[in-house]
């Protein structure tokens, strides 16, 4: 049924109320790397176990924007769903990323177990576009707090 | 760190490959990134980079600068014009402020042309122990 979202308009009552699924992301040494290496990163506490130990870190430690990894999952699970896409009224192809923002309670390591919680913060709409604020919040298997993302996104008439 | 101090500039060519391992890695497999047809389908001129890539350069310029980027507190980028492929990358930036006991930068992300990537990008920054007073 997805292609029937296609023709359906952007509702923002609809957007206003749409729900992700609650994500659990467990953290590899082998992401951080490939990760690292994708966005040519060669900060030792990001790469080197050894160097990050003498800063005084129980291991290597993901750079900051690594928390898009997990962040983005609530959303991109929901948008893999044929069936949430053709309730939510959002044609995928006319979505884009308009700003992101990270806070950080701790640093990210190698084996982390995280809980990802998104939900829409609010729906504008500005010269014929609509923006969703969806903010993301972070915490351990202890529930302790890690960190909160806020992403805005643009969704093309 | 004191305020008026210039991030070192990064500089990064932006290839086919570039994409496409960031998809891997980020997981971001939207297909507006590598595959020209979908995104000219979309309405878009050709394949755009991803946007959290170029965050990612511009968080990557602070901790490259820092070293520690445990003292990195926040990010935050406005995504102002797509990049292409080919596409070589600058991000800049300076200390602009110091607030409730950080330091407040203010970074951009420009191509070779000089046209706004990221146009508004910040970050606050906890002071060196070892050798910022704060």
């Amino acid at each position: 049924m997805a292609t029937e979202s296609l023709t359906r308009a952007p509702d923002v009552e609809v957007l206003a109320k749409l729900e992700f699924p609650i994500v659990t992301y467990e953290v590899s040494r082998e992401k951080i790397k490939e990760y690292v290496a994708a966005i040519g990163d060669r900060n030792p506490l990001h790469n080197d176990p050894v160097a990050a130990r003498e800063a005084g870190c129980r291991d290597i430690i993901a750079p900051p924007t690594f928390a898009a990894v997990f962040t983005s999952m609530p959303f991109r699970r929901a948008l893999g769903d044929p069936e949430w896409v053709a309730r939510s009224t959002i044609n995928p192809a006319r979505l884009l990323h308009g700003e992101q923002r990270y806070d950080f309670a701790q640093p990210i390591h190698p084996g982390d177990r995280l809980l990802v919680q998104s939900i829409v913060e609010r729906v504008e709409e500005k010269k014929g576009l609509i923006l969703i604020y969806v903010a993301s919040r972070v915490t351990d298997d202890r529930g302790e707090h890690v960190l909160d993302g806020a992403m805005t996104v643009v969704l093309r008439p | 760190m004191i305020v008026g101090d210039r991030v070192p500039e990064l500089h990064r060519r932006i290839d086919l490959s570039t994409l496409v391992r960031y998809a891997g890695a980020s997981g971001d497999f939207n297909p507006i990134h590598y595959d020209g047809a979908y995104a000219e389908a979309a309405g878009l001129d050709g394949v755009i980079g991803h946007g959290m890539l170029a965050m990612a350069l511009v968080s990557e310029a602070v901790t490259d600068w820092v070293q520690d980027s445990r003292r990195v507190q926040s990010v935050s980028a406005r995504f102002t014009r797509p990049y292409r492929v080919g596409d070589v990358l600058t991000v800049s930036g300076a200390v602009v402020g110091a607030r409730d006991g950080a330091y407040e930068l203010s970074l951009k992300c420009v191509n070779q042309d000089d046209v706004e990537i990221i146009g508004s990008a910040s970050a606050t920054v906890l002071p060196d122990e070892r050798s910022d007073d704060g």
